[in-house]
């Protein structure tokens, strides 16, 4: 064997690694979305700041000067939410749901210069960011099919946080299957970009699930504004916990019934 | 104009087809090429005969996504043309002699060398599996894309020295990994 036939075998490689060679990766160098480029110190450093800040903004000033205002972490309605609260709040939460440290979290963010995240999911070490937009039916599977999303008339763009909290790359996505799931790592099939983007509403359904149980499911309605940034008009919520320790199962029609799907 | 559409217009049979796809990845398959050729001259030449590639194979094909489609293309065609150059090169009665042992002397026919890149290709693959996605990159782009330590350090941010290194571990890796196969480099 020798070099050349290497060098001949490489060409042959998947298109998927091929395809990869096109996105530098992010983690030793932190990206953010309007190109400019910072050191990981330096990234450190602002990030540090923005939680400072954040905290300041969010607890410490708003209290000293007796602004009262709704909390963070208050639990998600299945009423209708008015624009002014949106973005203070989580929609979804299936944190502890046992004494593992497994949790789902899907909520709104706040668009700022620098960042254009709008949902983030996490479930176990992994964070899924997602920006939605118009366009063709899109699902997600989470690997071992955890996590379930459906934007009925929506795209996807997902990002993925590592073990490390080092983000990964951007993808438009269409569909997710969990047995594209490999070392840690997503691979995306079919990535779809929609290059003109109109406001339009969209509807996603949620689906929580552990050990093929269904925990929780949620759906959002969410009216885009502008490429990268929506709001939630509407959210509804159901949990399921365990009983005596174990895992209802809910079924299909239950679900159905959540989500109005007759 | 999307991958779609360009792909439609290969369907369709518009000369246009070409253009577009020039015009979308014309300056990718050109650095690809001129980075493996050396030369520009030769590297459009590859380039121009991997659209032709292009346009003979779609229809049927129908490759998603196309830019891994026409860069694998023009990277075999313009590593068939640097073989080529080399070859050309080498005019010695000595080296002919070398490369006359060469050929008599391998074990393989035509076929079993096919076989063989095909499973060296799918070991190469499971290797950069294996990698973390920085490392798998490095990899990818140094010796697929044939990318200079330069450009790859202004992508990852990190240092040339540090990509060199990377790459050194890399490679015992893959020998590692490929002797533990069965494959000797």
């Amino acid at each position: 064997m020798n070099s050349k036939k290497v060098m001949q075998a490489i060409g042959n490689i998947s298109d998927r690694h091929i395809r990869e060679c096109f996105t530098p990766p992010v983690s030793e160098q932190v990206r953010y979305r309007n190109g400019i480029s910072f050191s990981p110190a330096l990234a450190a450093c602002f990030s540090a700041i923005m939680c400072v800040a954040i905290v300041l903004a969010v607890y410490i000033l708003p209290k000293n000067l007796g602004i009262d205002k709704p909390h963070i972490d208050d639990q998600p309605t299945t009423s209708d939410v008015s624009e002014s609260t949106l973005i203070a709040r989580q929609y979804i939460r299936f944190d502890c749901i046992n004494n593992l440290s497994w949790y789902a979290t899907l909520r709104p963010y706040l668009r700022n210069d620098n960042y254009e995240t709008d949902l983030l999911v996490c479930w176990g070490a992994y964070c899924l960011d997602m920006n939605v937009y118009p366009g063709v039916p899109m699902q997600f599977i989470s690997p071992g099919n955890d996590i379930s999303i459906e934007t009925i008339n929506g795209e996807l763009l997902v990002e993925v946080q590592d073990h490390d909290g080092n983000w990964g790359y951007w993808e438009k996505v269409s569909h997710i299957y969990a047995s594209e799931y490999k070392n840690d790592e997503f691979y995306f099939l079919s990535p779809i970009l929609d290059e003109n983007f109109q406001p339009q509403t969209i509807l996603m359904h949620i689906t929580v699930s552990r050990d093929g149980n269904i925990i929780g499911a949620a759906e959002l309605q969410c009216t885009c504004r502008d490429k990268g940034q929506f709001e939630v008009a509407m959210s509804k919520t159901i949990e399921f916990p365990p009983e005596n320790g174990e895992y209802k199962t809910v079924t299909q029609e239950e679900l159905d019934a959540f989500f109005n799907k007759n | 104009m999307d991958d779609s559409e360009i792909i439609e217009l290969f369907f369709a049979r518009s000369e246009s087809a070409v253009t577009e796809l020039s015009l979308k990845y014309g300056s990718k398959c050109i650095g690809l090429s001129k980075r493996i050729v050396g030369n520009l001259e030769d590297a459009e030449e590859c380039v121009n005969e991997a659209y032709l590639g292009v346009w003979n194979a779609i229809p049927p094909a129908r490759p998603a996504p196309l830019v891994a489609f026409v860069l694998k293309i023009v990277r075999n065609i313009s590593v068939n043309r640097f073989e080529h150059n080399i070859a050309k090169k080498r005019q010695s009665n000595y080296q002919q002699c070398l490369d006359e042992f060469d050929r008599t002397l391998s074990d393989h026919s035509d076929t079993e060398n096919e076989y063989d890149s095909c499973l060296l290709s799918s070991y190469i693959d499971e290797f950069l599996d294996t990698l973390d996605k920085t490392s798998r990159y490095i990899f990818v782009r140094r010796y697929w894309y044939t990318d200079s330590y330069a450009d790859i350090s202004e992508a990852t941010g990190l240092r040339e020295g540090t990509i060199r290194t990377r790459l050194s571990r890399e490679r015992k890796h893959l020998k590692l990994f490929l002797k533990e196969r069965g494959v000797g480099i």
